[in-house]
């Protein structure tokens, strides 16, 4: 048994760095939301006015549509896609490890490079259409996924899906792996097809992990800003722009650190309520 | 090179018909980029002089709109990227690629591009000053602050501090090492050089690049970037609403009546960076 001293000792240290690097610039910024401040004169006191102005501005709530699809997009698509993939590799025999590799693999590459790489296989010029309509004349395959403002966001989202569906996949796969066989053998005897056995047997069996999936993917999701900043900017003409490019935009273009922090806020309390809704449907019996 | 912007829709018309790019300049994603010659339409069109009281407030932006339609419409004509749908997409490199292949005639940047010049190019390609787009504008070169070096006042020891800028910027010799190793020019442009000042080794285009821009400025004759001189808000505006008018989502006449109200409200609530007087 550790003694309380210890344990004080043992947390103190994490504690304080929590202190230092996310509580103390949170309470900063709930401070600086209410003042006009450039970053590098003094904060003015101003109420609730940069709120007010939040309310009024129509590339906020542009922005936030565009967060709402793109965390519901996360919160459906990769992991329909990672159950799927870890229920089919989860039956295989042999051979498991080849896809937990190949599908992890972009989960461990920065997103940098993810996106580079993405730039160049959609590339206007040079990319697959690219090369598809100058070689086959097939000019319908050269779409503009990063120049089209009507299909950029999912574009992106598209990428930043590549390397996240992976890693859920190896949470579920191995969450999977943690259900008894005994359950499958049972089901199989009472005649459970394989979607019933899914439905039945590994959703139940996994659900910790679905949910802790599900509220790591919401929060994290509702935050973008590397994909979109590094691929677009929320360009072109704001078809990308979500919270996080705008609130940067504001702080370090405009110059205006005390309304991007009052973006900061509304952005953080409105993923708050988000997660808030998700734990408590939960504890009120809904099956996630 | 054409001196006039009639000169330049000839010549990007009989480019276009050939297949060939008038100028290969792009955003690649970052529409901040697009400010890059939005400052040539309003220094090189308006001329310097329009601007600076642009800048001041004596002016009313409303007088730009012609500088700024024509810029959209180079644009929308497909003159900067080939087509208007690959204007958001490519990137700096594969514009230099454009240009020196022969798929573009040219390309507006500023100083720091000149080493990207001299890697894709070699020999093939030169500067000029941004050339003038209206009438009675003549040859200038657009002053920036891209970056600036200062001690500072609690330094312990200032004296020593501003020994070392000396003797990295002050140093002629040294200066043009750096300049023929890395082609970068911006920053040592505070020396005012003459041709003598450099060996053989030095790229001649980097010659002619320091020793126009002392004397060039040195008489008066400058423009204004959008990034140093105008207030924040005003700047971004520009560049990011020109993306919407790009792709149809606002109009020139918004886009133009959209920048007063900004830059009002800026100027008098912060004060704007006071442009040199030419």
């Amino acid at each position: 048994m550790i003694a309380t001293r210890q344990l004080i000792v043992y947390v103190t240290p994490l504690l304080l760095l929590q202190l230092a690097v996310i509580v103390g610039p949170a309470l900063l910024n709930i401070g600086f939301a209410f003042t006009q401040w450039r970053g590098f004169d003094r904060p003015v006191f101003n109420g609730i006015e940069n709120f007010e102005r939040l309310f009024a501005d129509s590339v906020f709530w542009l922005a936030l549509g565009h967060n709402i699809q793109w965390t519901l997009f996360f919160l459906t698509v990769p992991i329909f896609m990672a159950l799927v993939g870890a229920f089919l590799v989860s039956r295989l025999r042999r051979g498991q490890m080849i896809f937990r590799i190949l599908y992890f693999i972009p989960y461990i590459v920065a997103p940098t490079v993810n996106a580079e790489i993405w730039r160049y296989i959609l590339n206007p010029l040079h990319g697959i259409g690219a090369q598809l309509e100058r070689h086959l004349g097939w000019g319908w395959a050269n779409v503009g996924f990063f120049t089209d403002r009507d299909l950029v966001l999912w574009s992106i989202a598209n990428v930043d899906n590549w390397h996240w569906w992976g890693f859920l996949f190896v949470l579920y796969l191995t969450a999977m792996q943690s259900v008894s066989r005994d359950l499958y053998d049972a089901a199989k005897v009472d005649g459970a097809t394989a979607w019933e056995q899914f439905r039945h047997v590994t959703v139940p069996g996994i659900r910790p992990t679905l949910f802790y999936t599900l509220m790591i993917t919401l929060s994290g999701s509702f935050l973008i800003f590397d994909y979109v900043w590094i691929l677009t900017e929320g360009g072109p003409a704001r078809g990308s722009e979500v919270l996080g490019s705008y609130m940067y935009k504001q702080a370090i273009y405009g110059f205006e650190m005390g309304y991007s922090a009052a973006i900061a806020l509304g952005m953080t309390a409105i993923a708050a309520a988000f997660s808030l809704v998700f734990v408590a449907a939960r504890r009120w019996g809904a099956e996630v | 090179m054409p001196s006039s912007a009639e000169g330049f829709e000839k010549l990007c018309a009989a480019a276009k018909e050939k297949s060939i790019n008038c100028f290969a300049n792009t955003t690649a994603g970052k529409s901040s980029h697009g400010e890059w010659w939005i400052g040539w339409h309003l220094n090189a069109g308006a001329g310097p002089g329009a601007l600076y009281r642009t800048i001041k407030g004596e002016k009313p932006w409303a007088e730009m709109r012609p500088h700024l339609e024509r810029n959209a419409n180079w644009i929308k004509q497909g003159w900067y990227s080939g087509k208007p749908d690959l204007y958001f997409g490519l990137s700096h490199d594969e514009n230099w690629s454009m240009v020196a292949s022969g798929k573009a005639l040219m390309r507006v940047s500023g100083t720091w591009d000149l080493g990207r010049m001299r890697k894709f190019c070699n020999d093939k390609c030169d500067w000029v000053a941004a050339p003038p787009l209206g009438a009675g504008v003549g040859e200038h070169f657009e002053l920036a602050i891209g970056e600036s070096i200062s001690i500072s006042a609690d330094s312990k020891n200032p004296d020593a501090a501003a020994a070392v800028l000396d003797h990295l910027f002050n140093d002629r010799a040294r200066a043009a090492a750096i300049i023929e190793a890395s082609c970068f020019s911006a920053w040592v442009v505070p020396l005012k050089w003459q041709a003598g000042d450099f060996t053989a080794a030095v790229d001649p285009r980097m010659v002619r690049f320091l020793t126009s821009f002392s004397d060039v400025t040195g008489q008066g004759r400058f423009g204004y970037t959008t990034w140093t001189f105008l207030p924040p808000k005003t700047r971004l505006y520009l560049f990011e609403a020109l993306d919407d008018v790009l792709a149809n989502k606002k109009t020139i006449d918004a886009y133009v009546n959209g920048i007063q109200p900004i830059f009002d409200r800026e100027t008098s609530a912060i004060g704007a960076l006071p442009p040199p007087k030419m």
